[in-house]
């Protein structure tokens, strides 16, 4: 996982075209969106971070580098 | 056969019910899990592993069933026999994951 990617994907795309190159990664249909990643999963981990984000700004109010500190607190978490 | 669901909440039961057991650790964020599912599923209806438990565990929920097998990497796979821990690999290869139940039959 690459932040510096997320964080690309978090100011230049809106939330229905993240939604969208998700189902499109999981389906193995070609990306309407440049995604980085040295793979699909990476490239899924990306697409589903930058959403989780948009929506913890848009839901929560907070801003980019909050809504990145608790994304990569539960990523943290998953594996301490 | 189905992929058991397990929870912190009845992980331990599942592996003492189960003589041997593959457990894949996953997290809602990690998109090698995600691609991961289809493949867990295949190889659990696969004969060659009818013996076998497939369970899933979301390592951000269940951090006692996570520290159980010292899970560092998503996705994290492990084998228990008899209810012990026996073998663990991180990997998104079906290969490695299919090469780690092998040592089940050891």
């Amino acid at each position: 996982m690459k932040i510096p990617a997320i964080k690309k994907l978090v100011e230049t795309y809106k939330l229905d075209e993240l939604v969208a190159a998700e189902a499109a990664i999981v389906d193995e249909q070609p990306l309407a969106i440049e995604v980085e990643g040295d793979d699909e999963g990476e490239q899924l981990t990306h697409v589903l971070a930058a959403v989780w984000i948009l929506n913890e700004m848009n839901d929560n109010g907070a801003d980019f580098k909050t809504a990145l500190r608790a994304y990569t607190q539960k990523v943290r978490v998953s594996i301490s | 056969m189905a992929v058991i669901v397990a929870t912190d909440n009845d992980f331990t039961q599942v592996l003492n019910s189960n003589q041997k057991v593959v457990v894949k650790y996953f997290a809602d964020w990690c998109g090698s899990c995600r691609l991961f599912s289809p493949k867990f599923k295949r190889m659990s209806d696969d004969e060659a592993f009818a013996s076998i438990a497939f369970v899933d565990v979301n390592a951000e929920t269940s951090p006692e069933a996570r520290k159980l097998a010292s899970v560092t990497n998503l996705p994290f796979f492990a084998i228990f026999k008899n209810g012990q821990l026996v073998d663990t690999v991180a990997a998104s290869k079906e290969e490695a994951v299919r090469e780690l139940i092998h040592k089940l039959d050891a």
